[in-house]
């Protein structure tokens, strides 16, 4: 029993020696720790290697235009309330100022080709406002690409809230008779249209979402490869093939994960690796292959 | 563990001497707890940068050690929750053994040896993995492992009796499937 606990032990400290890192595996991890920080493009990638919990800087940029958006639909809102109470109470009085500001948002309806006015843009600050306005106010038919991209930007949360302050917009307009009546008949017209079928914009709105993540992926990948985060860069590589089985940047992604690999791994693994890549893989990326894989 | 408190957490220096003291824990660790080879640097590196950024926090009185034990924990729980199964099937293939150049014999033995205690490890379910790896392999104390584990000192020793157990078991049947196969 005691010879097999010293084998045990024995065993033990032979499996720990073998996992003893290599000396200049030690340098090479403080020279990356001590060394010069990454330039301040970087700064997400850098986050991802270092910070368990990543939060990439689009992301932000995105959370503060839904919020920003949100918050200056409600105010919208809120002026058009205020507005539609004093005209209750002299409409005559109320009818300019509001025109002023609710005009534009009944301009698009009558402009057949969709294209938002300038004083429609000056009255919304926010690009994601504008564009949530945009979908919501133009018919249908004329919903084009860019109107579909913009609305990508933007979730289904930010698209109801202007349907609502679109129609609290378009109802207080009351201008001299005659032409209020053709205008309201028009924004009703422009109200009762439905909805936006999910089918309407389903076939373009992931391809064109899908479109900007995978390039913000295959970005994220190739920071991390310049930046020697190997397995950060091998594990953004698988995520883009899990989520883009038919992407457009599959050699690319290739030649980064052969070379994250090469990097990481033993000079003769390396050589197998890129030799394997170098029998089928892209010409372009060639020449970084061999030298990433030694070759 | 006598060296502690003459870390100063303030000054580069003391973040050196700091990770030259635990790379080998923090590396071997990380091995045991599963990272394949190819990975291992990397989630080193990741462990150290949190260790550099939250330097300040480290208290003199406290065991470093079990502080850079529960990071790295930690940053292995994240590892292994965000790696795919298809890189779990490339890191077994790029762990396919590499012969040592300095001395072959002994490098083939602590590579086996190696292999046999993964092998092992790989039985366990990871809280006695933890707790094995820490006490056993690292040499930690049972506080010190109950720190990282968070957990109470009295779990951690009967997981660890339990691990022993299985490990003193799988060890056998490894000795008598050897001695089996040695004469058939």
């Amino acid at each position: 029993m005691d010879t097999d606990e010293r084998d045990a032990n024995a065993l033990l400290a032979l499996a720990r020696e073998h996992y003893d890192p290599e000396p200049e595996a030690v340098e090479r991890l403080l020279g990356r720790l001590t060394g010069p920080m990454p330039p301040p493009g970087s700064d997400d990638t850098g986050a991802a290697a270092g910070d368990p919990a990543p939060t990439p800087s689009p992301w932000r940029w995105r959370w503060s235009a839904l919020v920003g958006g949100i918050l200056g639909v409600a105010i919208v809102a809120g002026v058009v309330a205020t507005t539609a109470t004093t005209r209750s109470e002299s409409p005559v009085a109320a009818s300019e100022p509001t025109m002023s500001s609710s005009r534009p948002d009944l301009a698009p309806a009558s402009v057949p080709s969709g294209e938002a006015p300038a004083p429609f843009r000056s009255t919304t600050s926010s690009d994601a406002r504008s564009s949530s306005a945009d979908t919501v106010v133009r018919p249908p038919s004329s919903r084009d690409s860019a109107t579909v991209s913009d609305a990508s930007m933007s979730d289904a949360a930010l698209a109801s809230p202007p349907r609502e302050a679109t129609s609290g917009l378009a109802e207080p307009s009351p201008p001299p008779p005659a032409p209020r009546d053709a205008r309201a008949r028009r924004a009703r017209s422009v109200r009762r249209e439905p909805p936006p079928a999910p089918g309407e914009l389903a076939p373009e709105e992931p391809a064109s979402a899908d479109s900007s993540a995978e390039i913000e992926m295959l970005k994220r990948s190739r920071v991390a490869v310049r930046d020697q985060a190997w397995s950060t860069a091998e594990r953004l590589v698988q995520e883009y093939r899990a989520r883009f089985p038919d992407g457009r940047f599959q050699d690319e992604i290739a030649a980064l994960e052969v070379i994250a690999r090469c990097k990481s791994t033993t000079p003769d693994q390396a050589a197998r690796w890129g030799q394997h890549y170098l029998a089928g893989g892209h010409d372009m990326f060639r020449r970084r292959v061999s030298e990433a894989c030694g070759l | 563990m006598s060296a502690t408190p003459s870390l100063s957490p303030a000054t580069p220096l003391g973040f050196e001497a700091l990770y030259r003291q635990e790379i080998g824990f923090v590396w071997r660790t990380l091995r045991f707890l599963g990272v394949g080879a190819a990975d291992v640097e990397d989630v080193a590196h990741e462990v150290f940068i949190i260790v550099q950024r939250r330097f300040g926090d480290l208290d003199p009185q406290r065991s470093p050690r079990a502080w850079i034990g529960g990071i790295t924990r930690r940053v292995v729980l994240h590892h292994r929750r965000s790696l795919s199964r298809a890189e779990r099937k490339k890191a077994a293939l790029q762990q396919v053994p590499v012969p040592d150049a300095e001395h072959p014999d002994r490098a083939l033995s602590r590579r086996e040896a190696a292999q046999l205690v993964q092998a092992f490890l790989d039985t366990l379910d990871p809280p006695r993995r933890e707790i094995f790896v820490l006490m056993t392999l690292e040499g930690l104390t049972g506080r010190e492992v109950a720190e990282i584990v968070g957990t109470s000192p009295n779990t951690v020793s009967s997981r660890l009796r339990s691990a022993r157990r299985d490990f003193d078991r799988f060890l056998a049947q490894r000795a008598r499937a050897g001695g089996a196969h040695g004469h058939g």
